[in-house]
């Protein structure tokens, strides 16, 4: 597939390529003595003269003519005499190159025939002067340099009588490749001149003494007697005809060429030697064991190098000698592009590539030439490049995507050795094999544990006995030291104030006052979403997924517990609730604040201000410092409180740029933000679609608001879908990790779940989630039955195959804190009154029988008993279904107190989620069989029992054993106390009726 | 010294000189390698870091290739400006104009990027053939209601100064519209490009002080705080020779005074914060200014002492690009215990040279716009120990055997405020002090039929 560039933009956005003069310049460095004198603005010169000195770490003179504004308008005969005079002067070289420049050429000044004129004027003159018109425009730095080659053989080349000579022509190449070329030639017992050779020129050893022109370089006389040589060889596949110096030289002398391909890897190292010996050469032992050891070293590297697919870009010929190296090795090329215009160049890649993409099934590839970063960026993310290959112009892609950039291509701005850099012979592909493989090699040793723990590992159900020995345990449950001070939560416990006044003895005074003077209006923007959407409609399952083992992801799943199982364990998370509005009506959902109730998104207890939310960051993050995560997720839509979530997310980067941002969209406004988010600094997203059919999405919502208007019905849901796949489309091209979740409505939209994870495989989305809807009362779906676990689990599978699913959601508040199952938000909500954690102790066990309760007798009526569900004891905060032991209390509706601390035996095989977060890929496995069961059984010894969560299954269980099943994510003595008037209401309904 | 006039051109002899000012201010002599560039480059040194301006470079891609986010300038919000944009102008666009490209690129990027400004910068060849630019600016602006603001800076319109100066003109197309009044008790700080951190350095101080920084022209800026500038009191002029042209300007058109204050060595830094609140500071925050020079003074000649005795009696060597900053540096080095041998920069005022040469020794050189070949014989003879410079002088020295210290536009230690004077005497301790000239210099004489020839 070749790509045709001008649809993507009409702007050259970051440029693959140098401007010509550069080539012609370089070239001259490669002839003994000389210097170029460019004819035109001396910012020209000192430009390309930075822009060399910095790659090679040597001094680099090029003169300029210094045109004004008055040579521009009456020619720039003047400038051109002084420059070259000066020049002469102050350097005294043997040759000068007066090269033009975009300048020099559009005002038409004649570079060959001013030189004429003032070597005429002066028929002494030692100095050698090539004139080479060289307009910035008329090309890259690659035709630069061969225009320099051939201007410097045809100034200098001299009818001389035929001798066994060799020429060697170089594309551009490194000092240090080409010290190699020469070593081989100088092995080959051939006499040959190898120009130009700037081996000793731009890469000189020290010396003591400077010499302003260095001392290398292709003799004068050696260019003179190319016209008598036996053949001429030029490395180069892709020189033009009209500027190669091989050519010249056969059309105007005679002189054979023989074209080979500039010597990289086996195959092209292997013509070269075999032309030198066809001509009568040697090859050196030496060169024999080099290759030898290459040959080795490929065969050790095959297996490492079967995992890199490679982005790589520079001049044609490295970039297409660099495709064949990667071939022969079994590394994937997928993307390889160059910055100038070559016409043959994506076809002739191609033709390399498709053989063997064809015979290993990867289809993902691409070839292009006037190519800038804008598009190979593209290209690179569509065809899942993860090693780039080529200059240091591409650091900030590589920065920015996280992927390893080999830097052997011209010009290396940000490492030392540009002038070192080896390519060429064996040694040169051993050193090249080497850093592509270790490049791979370093990603997979530090990121298969990681890796391998996320796809694989389940956790097999914790044996109880283990719970006792975790490191968070609460002390009161497993009797060790906590080992956390959140735990007992008095730090906090009495807290009523407002958080940002509790800072002030911590941060700077002036603390308040910055944040208003850089608050910076975040610009809004509008984008077209049909424009990003090119999904592509039949996917390849083959393509579904990375090709090779290794994804091409950056580092922040193995960070992000919503994105993996092993980070869940490890890391928590913060959600701020500072989204106050919404811009959807989804019919499973109902926006509380203040309700301290309920665990489930839509809910927190109180909206924060982008200020308080950074207070609240600054305390979570000095109790928690596994804290890598800040997330909005509410209680709205993120992207409906734009200003507040970046005003948020800026204040906190301020204080620790290393965090990671996450934002839980519906997607409605992301085609509008997304490129907002990535500048903010959001790395992954999570975006729920519940339905790929607007005509399902039209029952599941009610009305949406989207700029300024109000939509609903198919109408609304399409222009939601639209979004929300453009959005994915466009947040995963600016390198973002997306979660898609989508919640399962029975009767809805159950068949569409597996579409919506097709979908969003083919938009480059990381995971999917398919999770349940949490009925909520006085919703459209408020008495809609829960999907069953089985049937979820089904769903979940069936969408594995399309997009790797995540099971371990918890459907988190908007203002969870924490671990993913270990959520300590309540330890921020003042309104909540918690019980010192020494009162955790039961204040009266009940007989080793522990459930038999005495009192359930008609002559203790008033006496309720209610089983909490808890891993804290200070607040209600697990599901039922998680539940492993119970805190029961006994109350009269006013006055309680705790009688047992319940382990509750779930069978021989454990129950569902008792660990200390209560996280495993719960839909992995079916559960043990009867462990809802035995909960249901321990429980039904009270009169109510409180979670904050239950399943349909055990609700409907617990309720024909006439136990009150009441849901709550308040303080444990709130939530009894609520729960024991349920009943009392109940008992006093049931006498009077 | 005897080689002198074998390395310096007859026209280059009165810009150099020793103890007094050379001449300057003149355009660089063909064919002599001159170290500065061109007109488009200025300007787009001064502009550049707005941050959220879309910078489209209208000429063939060269201009563009060579000056995408090259300097260090950093942003606190937008990242745009470190893109590079052009409309790549080929061999048929010189023909046949560029302005239609440019037309269809101005569309697409105000529908795609709706930047707040697009500045166009017409490079030679644009300057040449005579597109048009203005119209198709004037259109773009009615038809896409945003702002297009062109800088005609072909190459040969002469050399970086020039550029300054249109750069001070682009930015005063920008700001015009904005309210001029009523002024606020506050400054905008000019000529510092926060290149590594340097404006938030300046910044806090100012904030500490308590006078508030309205715009800073063009460092760490986005349009909408340089839009402010018209309402501030006072100018503080860092780089002088970038941005004394814009301060003239405001002075001119909104009445705003300014000083130059320079922000390099302790001492300037104590004294440019002086003037400061002096001319716009009240009772109050002159103290608190007294009491932040104190504070961070003495701290900084904490940091600094330790690097006093590696230093004293070595022999400095100034490179730069503006007058200005080679006095700061020159007191810089006298306070660390450098005697500065070789003064020059790239754009130097008369004025400034005769600062300069007021504190430089007799006998020290003085040179405006030299070449690699009057640094390399000036050096030799002064026999310099440290070059301060930029990028393309430093391997120059270091193939003298000279050390060096980046203070240039890629530098990525703070040099400014009086952190960075104490970063700027670490910085030239660890090059001057390093072991490697020593093992260098002597290995170097080694030959290897055993003798050693040095």
């Amino acid at each position: 597939m070749t790509v045709s560039r001008e649809k993507l933009t009409l702007v050259n956005v970051n440029p693959c390529k140098a401007c010509f003069p550069l080539g012609v310049a370089t070239a001259f460095y490669g002839l003994a003595k000389s210097l170029t004198l460019l004819h035109g603005s001396q910012g020209c010169s000192v430009y390309i003269r930075r822009h060399m000195a910095t790659h090679y770490d040597e001094p680099v003179d090029i003169a300029s003519t210094s045109l004004t504004e008055e040579g521009t308008v009456f020619g720039g005969e003047a400038n051109l005499m002084k420059g070259l005079d000066n020049l002469i002067r102050l350097y005294e070289p043997e040759a000068i190159g007066v090269g033009t420049t975009c300048l020099a050429e559009t005002i038409g000044e004649d570079a060959v025939g001013l030189v004429k004129k003032y070597q005429a004027a002066r028929p002494n003159l030692k100095t050698k002067l090539i004139a080479v018109p060289s307009p910035g425009y008329g090309g890259t730095q690659y035709e630069g340099w061969f225009k320099g080659c051939q201007a410097v053989v045809a100034a200098l080349a001299e009818k001389t009588p035929g001798h066994g000579g060799i020429n060697v022509f170089a594309p551009p190449s490194s000092p240090a490749d080409l010290r190699a070329l020469k070593k081989l030639f100088d092995e080959s017992g051939l006499p040959y001149v190898l120009f130009p050779d700037l081996s000793e020129n731009l890469d000189r050893p020290y010396n003591p003494v400077y010499k302003r022109l260095p001392e290398g370089g292709t003799p004068l006389a050696g260019v003179k007697a190319m016209a008598g040589a036996r053949a001429s060889l030029e490395l180069s596949r892709f020189s033009p005809t009209s500027l190669s110096p091989g050519e010249f030289l056969a059309a105007n002398f005679g002189v054979p060429l023989i074209r080979l391909n500039p010597p990289i890897g086996l195959r092209d190292n292997d013509a070269l030697l075999t032309t030198i010996k066809d001509l009568g050469g040697r090859v050196s032992p030496e060169t024999i064991s080099q290759r030898g050891r290459y040959l080795d070293a490929m065969l050790d590297a095959h297996k490492y190098n079967a995992l890199g697919r490679l982005g790589i870009f520079g001049d044609p010929d490295l970039a297409y000698g660099l495709t064949r190296l990667a071939l022969e090795n079994g590394l994937s090329p997928t993307v390889v592009a160059t910055g100038g215009a070559a016409p043959t160049f994506a076809t002739t890649v191609l033709s390399e590539i498709d053989p063997v993409a064809k015979a290993a099934r990867w289809s993902k590839l691409a070839a292009v030439d006037e190519a800038d970063f804008d598009l190979i960026e593209r290209l690179a993310v569509e065809n899942e490049v993860n090693l780039l290959v080529g200059s240091s112009e591409g650091r900030r892609l590589a920065e920015k995507r996280s992927w390893p950039l080999i830097r052997l291509a011209f010009p290396v701005h940000d490492r030392q050795g540009g002038g070192r850099i080896r390519v060429f012979g064996f040694d040169g592909a051993i050193m090249t094999l080497d850093n592509l493989t270790n490049a791979i090699r370093e990603r997979e040793e530090t990121t298969f544990r990681s890796h391998l723990k996320a796809t694989y590992l389940r956790r097999a159900a914790e044996p109880l006995a283990d719970l006792n020995f975790r490191p968070t345990q609460v002390a009161a449950v497993g009797g060790t030291e906590p080992s956390f001070r959140f735990n007992g939560g008095p730090d906090f416990g009495d807290y009523k104030g407002d958080f940002r006044d509790d800072l002030k003895g911590d941060r700077p005074a002036n603390l308040k006052s910055d944040f208003k003077d850089d608050a910076k209006a975040t610009p809004v923007r509008s984008l077209s979403y049909n424009s990003c959407r090119q999904a592509k409609k039949d996917p390849d399952p083959a393509t579904l997924r990375p090709a090779y083992g290794l994804p091409s992801l950056p580092g922040p799943p193995e960070a992000h517990p919503c994105f993996s199982l092993t980070a869940a364990r490890s890391f928590a998370r913060l959600h701020l609730p500072v989204a106050r509005d919404c811009n959807l009506s989804c019919g499973y959902c109902r926006r509380d604040c203040d309700c301290p109730n309920e665990s489930r998104p839509g809910v927190a207890s109180a909206l924060l201000t982008p200020d308080a939310a950074l207070a609240r960051f600054l305390i979570v993050k000095d109790k928690l410092p596994n804290l890598t995560v800040v997330g909005v997720a509410g209680p709205g839509e993120s992207l409906a409180n734009f200003a507040a979530v970046a005003e948020t997310f800026q204040l906190i980067k301020r204080y620790d740029p290393k965090i990671s941002f996450c934002l839980s969209t519906n997607g409605l406004s992301l085609p509008r933000y997304v490129r907002d988010i990535k500048d903010l600094g959001v790395q992954s997203l999570s975006i729920t679609i519940n339905a790929i059919d607007p005509l399902v999405g039209a029952k599941i919502y009610g009305s949406l608001t989207y700029l300024g208007r109000t939509y609903a019905g198919v109408e609304g849901a399409s222009l939601l879908l639209a979004n929300q796949l453009g959005g994915l489309k466009m947040a995963v091209d600016l390198g973002l990790l997306v979660k898609v979740n989508t919640v399962i409505l029975p009767g809805l939209n159950l068949g569409q779940a597996v579409k919506v994870a097709q979908e969003a495989a083919a938009l480059g989305a990381t995971v999917g989630n398919v999770m349940r809807h949490i009925p909520v009362p006085n919703t459209p779906f408020g008495d809609l039955p829960q999907v069953s676990q089985v049937k979820l689990r089904a769903i979940s599978w069936e969408s594995q195959a399309y997009l790797p699913q995540i099971r371990h959601c918890q459907q988190c508040r908007a203002d969870a804190v924490g671990l993913l199952g270990e959520d300590l938000s309540y330890l921020f909500r003042p309104e909540l009154r918690l019980r010192p954690k020494e009162e955790l102790e039961p204040t009266a066990p009940l007989a080793p029988d522990g459930l038999a309760d005495p009192r359930k007798a008609p002559d203790f009526p008033a006496l309720v008993k209610v089983a909490v569900v808890s891993n804290s004891g200070v607040i209600v905060d697990r599901h039922f279904g998680q539940a492993t032991r119970f805190f029961v209390y006994e109350t009269d509706g006013e006055s309680l107190r705790l009688i047992a601390n319940q382990k509750v035996d779930l069978g021989p095989l454990g129950g569902h989620g008792g660990g200390f977060c209560g996280l495993k890929d719960a839909l992995a496995e079916p559960k043990p069989e009867g462990f809802i069961v035995r909960l249901v059984a321990a429980a039904a010894t009270c009169d109510a029992v409180v979670a904050t969560r239950f399943g349909q299954s055990p609700l409907d269980k617990l309720t024909a054993r006439g136990v009150t099943a009441f849901a709550s994510y308040d303080a444990v003595d709130q939530a009894v106390l609520a729960a024991a008037k349920v009943v009392l209401d109940q008992r006093s309904l049931a006498k009077s009726g | 010294m005897s080689f002198v006039p074998f390395d310096v051109l007859d026209e280059r002899r009165k810009s150099i000189s020793k103890g007094a000012p050379p001449a300057c201010e003149k355009a660089s002599l063909a064919g002599a390698v001159s170290q500065r560039a061109c007109v488009f480059c200025g300007a787009r040194v001064v502009l550049n870091p707005i941050a959220d301006a879309f910078h489209l470079i209208h000429g063939p891609i060269g201009c563009a290739s060579y000056t995408w986010d090259i300097r260090g300038s950093m942003s606190a919000g937008s990242e745009l400006y470190r893109q590079s944009f052009c409309t790549d102008l080929r061999e048929k666009d010189v023909i046949f104009g560029g302005l239609n490209k440019l037309r269809a690129a101005l569309a697409e990027i105000a529908q795609i990027y709706r930047p707040k400004v697009i500045f166009i910068y017409a490079t030679c060849v644009v300057g040449v053939i005579g597109d048009d630019v203005l119209a198709a600016a004037r259109e773009a602006e009615a038809a896409f209601a945003i702002r297009v603001i062109v800088v005609q800076a072909p190459g040969f319109a002469g050399h970086k100064s020039l550029g300054y100066r249109l750069a001070g003109e682009a930015l005063m197309e920008l700001v015009r519209p904005a309210k001029t009044s009523p002024k606020v008790r506050a400054i905008n700080i000019l000529g510092d490009y926060n290149l590594a951190g340097e404006t938030w350095i300046v910044k806090n101080y100012f904030q500490e002080i308590g006078l508030p920084v309205l715009a800073s022209f063009t460092g760490d800026s986005q349009v909408d705080d340089l839009l402010k500038a018209p309402l501030a009191r006072l100018n503080v002029v860092q780089c002088a020779g970038s941005m004394t042209y814009l301060a003239q300007k405001m002075e001119e058109e909104w009445g705003i005074p300014w000083i130059k204050a320079s922000f390099f060595g302790v001492a300037d830094t104590a004294k440019a914060l002086r003037e400061t609140v002096d001319l716009v500071g009240s009772k109050e925050e002159r103290a608190k200014a007294e009491a932040l020079i104190a504070r961070e003074s003495s701290q900084a000649q904490k940091n600094i002492s330790p690097y006093l005795p590696g230093l004293a009696g070595k022999k400095a060597a100034i490179y730069v690009g503006g007058g200005f900053k080679a006095i700061s540096l020159i007191r810089q080095f006298k306070a660390l215990g450098l005697t500065t041998v070789l003064v020059g920069a790239q754009t130097g005022r008369p004025e400034e040279y005769e600062v300069i040469a007021s504190l430089v020794d007799r006998d020290a050189v003085v040179l405006d716009d030299a070449n690699p070949s009057e640094l390399e014989a000036f050096m030799r003879e002064k026999g310099a120990d440290v070059l301060v410079g930029g990028v393309k002088e430093r391997p120059l020295a270091y193939k003298l055997g000279v050390a060096f210290c980046d203070h240039n536009h890629e530098r990525k230690v703070p040099l400014a405020g009086f952190v960075g004077a104490a970063n700027f005497a670490k910085e030239i301790d660890l090059t001057i002090n390093s072991p490697v000239w020593a093992h260098v210099k002597t290995a170097a004489n080694l030959d290897f039929a055993g003798k050693f020839v040095g």
